[in-house]
């Protein structure tokens, strides 16, 4: 009764526990992966600042068409966009709208602003300089078209603005998107801009069906490809789609199958899934309250470590069944089921202090998740109405029947020394990575087509940034020109857009010998040089006041912000509440060269989102096995003190072998070891472990506990191991793992009890 | 944009056989309400079919102009020089890309900017009219009309802001005929 009490009470405050957090308005789960990271090393400035350069590249949609000839692909053009018009979350930057306004806030303050080429040139000789550019202006067979004459005689600003970056190198603005011909095939590049990051089933089919159908049969020869964030997002979640339907729907079907012809009862399905949900709402609960909020990598893994209750509620019932009575049946099982629970939590301790709060959490959620899934089988499925005469009768005939396969030793060493040597084989081949990119399944299709989308463009671009801090948007931005003179190489930040006050303070002084001249310079004044071009006194005077009315009065960086922000180059800006960053690029540097350059300018540092989160992940994987070391050492003192030293290695030795295995088998197949496979073979070590406590602890009963053992291997094949068949690279080698794992584990198991007590003898 | 008219010569309209080069004598009148009388500007020109174009001016100063394919060149009034790559020109860029095609005979390019209509005229005097079509390009250039006969005679070009230039083409002949080399 006591015991009821504990699992009432433990049922009804998870599930209470549950329910409050997530009626709560804040989301209680989270794929932030900051949030797994040391608060020490948690950076709020640079957290927001991948969030912010991930949403940009997430809501962004690229659009080509191609056509035979102008008309055609200008036609198709505006077909996509009336197609998509009918969407009130996708649309099209006004970007002549954006370019009219910011070149009119240039005019206004165009003499604060210079080329490089321009401002050394003004240095050096003002007078030379400026005639030089005033007279070739005139004299230009091609004229730039920005700024009229009278708003600049030397075509300054012109140039300022035509050295400006611009987002599609390979391709010019036009009415109708970005145009480029090449091979006499016309193309448009529409870049359209999502509401928000969409994961939305619904939009991205929605998106997809319409660009699929957006040109009419009339376009002859005609062609649109599209690429995006959501578009790989869709295939990502189509790829999950199939493999739920083949892979969860072959395991159901085969653990059904399982259980019937075993069983002859769904009931004991019922049996197994109870104390599998309340570990899943122990763990959720017991991981909400001490830390808020679950990661979904928890859920993920947490989920699968608890396939350890498998292992207690088959052992459970197929004494059960065989016994006739739940309590008798829990009497003999207790003992192995409580050291198997025993050993596990050992192991979630330590990574309970492993000192990262991934590992932390997910040592609270599996250790709440096994502890509610050991209490449901020992509190409740004794006293649930499972077994029947007939039942007990098939159990006992299967149980014989097990035995003869037991027995079969040599069949099991020669099939554990054969997985052996193929694994030698396979760990000297063995690979270690942490590509977050294993966690989709990318068509090569899709890859292809959004790297030849980006190429015409002219600009592959990647995930990397230096991310540039400050104490005021000046500091920044000087610091942002600063790196980028350290380059021959083209960058892309907002200072190319706004230079520093002090840039800009020094580009308007650049011209004060050509509009105040004075006895120590012996500059010729601009008025000069311009009426000697031929200019109108009235322009000549207004472009002096002109200059002297910027002179006397900038505007201010904030008000230039303000005027930029149609432009979308807000996203180069990131606001935290502990300070503000911008983002800044040169696309051109590799890596190693870039980062060299950004550790030289003071605020500076060079981002890796990718790179992080591997490093994060090699992190997470370095402490869990350090982690199940230590426990391990542990472990084998305490059942040390129970079977002696050797009892104590040989029983964790099916399961240590049984992970060896399955790491060979990584190797063999060309699959890296990955963190994903390392949860898969921790789920190995722990099962491992569990065969060789319930053969050891029920020896007055082994056949029935052999074919438990059968029993909770094939289910965990049924499980798991079927997740080789998956679409997604993580999960086929954690499938292989613990198909292989489990394989090895279960063959070991019986040999290595008979082993110890043959040495024992 | 002007550039590339001189290689429709190269391309081939109607009636002019293509050439691999041409050069001409020009004299540039240039209407500019900026300026207080019509500025004249004389000089030479050469136009070769793999995308090079010479301007160089003489009247009333020097001034010298070149594009290739990757890179612009000029030589300031102050015989000082200039070189500028055409990715940080992408007007310029634009034209060299427009050549390229012209040259091959192709008016894609060009068509992508402009309409051409061909104006009648009288016997042995041909014209067509460029209408900018792309609104970015329009609010600058109103329109170009050049005319030819045997050879190119003039080209005027009508600007947004109400500013005009007539360039008037004399002694035009291949390269092969003037004996002269770049």
């Amino acid at each position: 009764m006591r015991s009821l009490m504990v699992w009432a009470i433990f049922v009804l405050a998870a599930v209470l526990v549950v329910i409050m957090q997530l009626s709560r308005p804040a989301s209680s789960f989270t794929t932030d992966i900051f949030t797994l990271l040391p608060a020490a090393r948690h950076d709020p400035l640079l957290a927001e600042a991948q969030a912010v350069s991930r949403d940009a590249f997430f809501r962004e949609v690229l659009i080509l068409v191609e056509a035979p000839d102008r008309a055609s692909v200008v036609a198709a053009a505006r077909q996509v966009s009336d197609a998509l018009a009918r969407f009130d979350w996708i649309g099209f930057r006004d970007s002549r709208e954006a370019s009219n306004a910011l070149q009119q806030s240039y005019l206004d303050n165009g003499f604060a602003l210079l080329t490089g080429e321009d401002r050394d040139a003004l240095a050096t000789d003002a007078s030379a300089s400026f005639r030089n550019q005033v007279l070739a202006r005139l004299a230009r067979p091609g004229d730039e078209t920005l700024y009229s004459l009278q708003q600049d005689p030397g075509g300054y600003i012109s140039r300022f603005v035509t050295s400006l970056p611009r987002p599609y190198p390979a391709m010019q603005p036009t009415d109708t998107g970005f145009a480029r011909v090449v091979d006499n095939r016309h193309y448009r590049l529409l870049v359209a801009r999502l509401e928000a990051a969409e994961f939305d089933p619904d939009r991205q089919q929605a998106l997809a069906g319409t660009l699929a159908t957006a040109l009419t049969d009339d376009c002859t020869g005609c062609m649109l490809t599209w690429t995006g964030a959501i578009r790989f997002a869709s295939a990502a979640r189509e790829s999950a789609e199939r493999d739920i339907r083949l892979i969860g729907g072959l395991s159901i079907t085969l653990i059904l199958v399982l259980f019937i012809g075993v069983f002859r009862q769904v009931r004991a399905l019922a049996c197994c899934l109870l104390p599998l949900l309340t570990g899943a709402v122990g763990g959720l609960a017991a991981t909400l309250l001490v830390f808020g909020q679950v990661h979904v990598l928890t859920l993920v893994f947490g989920t699968t470590l608890l396939g350890l209750i498998i292992d207690y509620v088959f052992h459970f019932l197929v004494h059960r069944w065989s016994g006739g009575d739940g309590k008798r049946a829990l009497r003999q099982v207790l003992p192995a089921l409580s050291l198997g629970l025993a050993t596990s939590l050992t192991a979630f301790a330590f990574l309970l202090f492993a000192g990262f709060p991934a590992l932390t959490q997910l040592a609270v959620f599996s250790t709440a998740g096994l502890l509610g899934g050991w209490l449901t089988v020992t509190v409740i499925l004794p006293h649930l109405p499972v077994g029947n005469v007939d039942g007990a009768a098939r159990i006992t005939r299967l149980a014989e029947h097990h035995q003869h396969w037991v027995a079969w030793k040599r069949g099991r060493y020669v099939l554990l020394l054969a997985g052996f040597i193929a694994a030698l084989a396979g760990i000297a081949k063995l690979e270690v990575t942490d590509d977050v990119r294993d966690l989709q399944a990318t068509p090569t299709r899709l890859l292809d087509q959004d790297r030849a989308i980006r190429q015409s463009g002219g600009r592959v671009g990647s995930a990397d940034f230096i991310l540039i801090t400050g104490d005021s948007t000046d500091q920044r931005l000087a610091r942002e020109e600063a790196l980028f003179a350290s380059t021959d190489e083209n960058g892309f930040g907002l200072s190319r857009f706004l230079p520093s006050a002090e840039r800009r303070r020094q580009n308007i002084d650049h011209y004060q010998p050509l509009f105040q001249p004075d006895q120590e310079n012996s500059a010729i004044p601009a008025r000069t040089i311009l009426e000697a071009a031929g200019y109108r006194d009235a322009v000549i005077s207004a472009y002096l006041d002109s200059w002297q009315a910027q002179s006397n009065r900038q505007a201010s960086t904030d008000e230039w912000l303000k005027s930029l922000q149609a432009t979308g180059l807000d996203h180069l800006v990131v606001e935290t509440d502990v300070g503000t960053a911008h983002i800044a690029r040169i696309d051109a540097l590799d890596s190693a060269t870039a980062s060299n350059l950004a550790e030289k300018i003071q605020g500076a540092r060079y981002v890796q989102p990718l790179q992080h989160l591997q490093e994060l992940f090699a992190e997470i994987r370095w402490r869990a096995v350090i982690a199940v070391a230590a426990a391990y050492l542990l472990v084998v003192v305490g059942l040390a003190l129970r079977y002696g030293m050797r009892g104590a290695l040989m029983t964790l030795l099916p399961g240590t072998l049984g992970g060896l295995l399955a790491v060979g088998a990584l190797g063999l197949a060309g699959l890296p070891l990955t963190v994903f496979s390392l949860m898969g073979i921790i789920l190995v070590l722990g099962i491992g472990a569990d065969y060789s406590l319930f053969l050891r602890e029920s020896r007055e009963r082994p056949a029935e506990t052999g074919l438990a053992i059968s029993l909770a291997a094939v289910t965990t094949l049924f499980s798991f191991g079927l997740l080789v068949l998956s679409s997604v690279p993580a999960l086929v080698g954690f499938g292989l793992a613990v198909a292989t794992g489990i394989s090895g584990a279960y063959l070991a198991a019986p040999l290595c009890a008979d082993l110890d007590r043959e040495m024992a003898k | 944009m002007i550039e590339s008219v001189f290689f429709l010569f190269i391309a081939g309209l109607p009636d002019i056989p293509r050439q691999d080069c041409i050069e001409a004598e020009f004299v540039q009148e240039r209407r500019i309400e900026a300026l207080e009388r019509t500025l004249l500007l004389k000089g030479a020109l050469r136009v070769e079919r793999e995308g090079f174009l010479f301007w160089h001016v003489r009247e009333p100063y020097s001034y010298s102009y070149r594009l290739s394919h990757d890179v612009i060149e000029e030589i300031m009034p102050d015989g000082s020089r200039r070189e500028l790559a055409l990715d940080q020109a992408p007007w310029l860029m634009t034209t060299s890309k427009l050549m390229t095609a012209l040259l091959a005979g192709e008016m894609n390019e060009l068509e992508e900017y402009f309409e051409i209509h061909e104006i009648p005229g009288e016997h042995n005097r041909k014209s067509i009219r460029l209408l900018p079509h792309d609104q970015a390009l329009a609010e600058a250039v109103t329109s170009m009309e050049m005319s030819w006969s045997t050879w190119p005679t003039s080209l005027q070009i009508t600007t947004a802001d109400g500013n005009s230039s007539t360039i008037s083409f004399r002694d035009v002949k291949t390269c092969a005929d003037s004996g002269d080399e770049e």
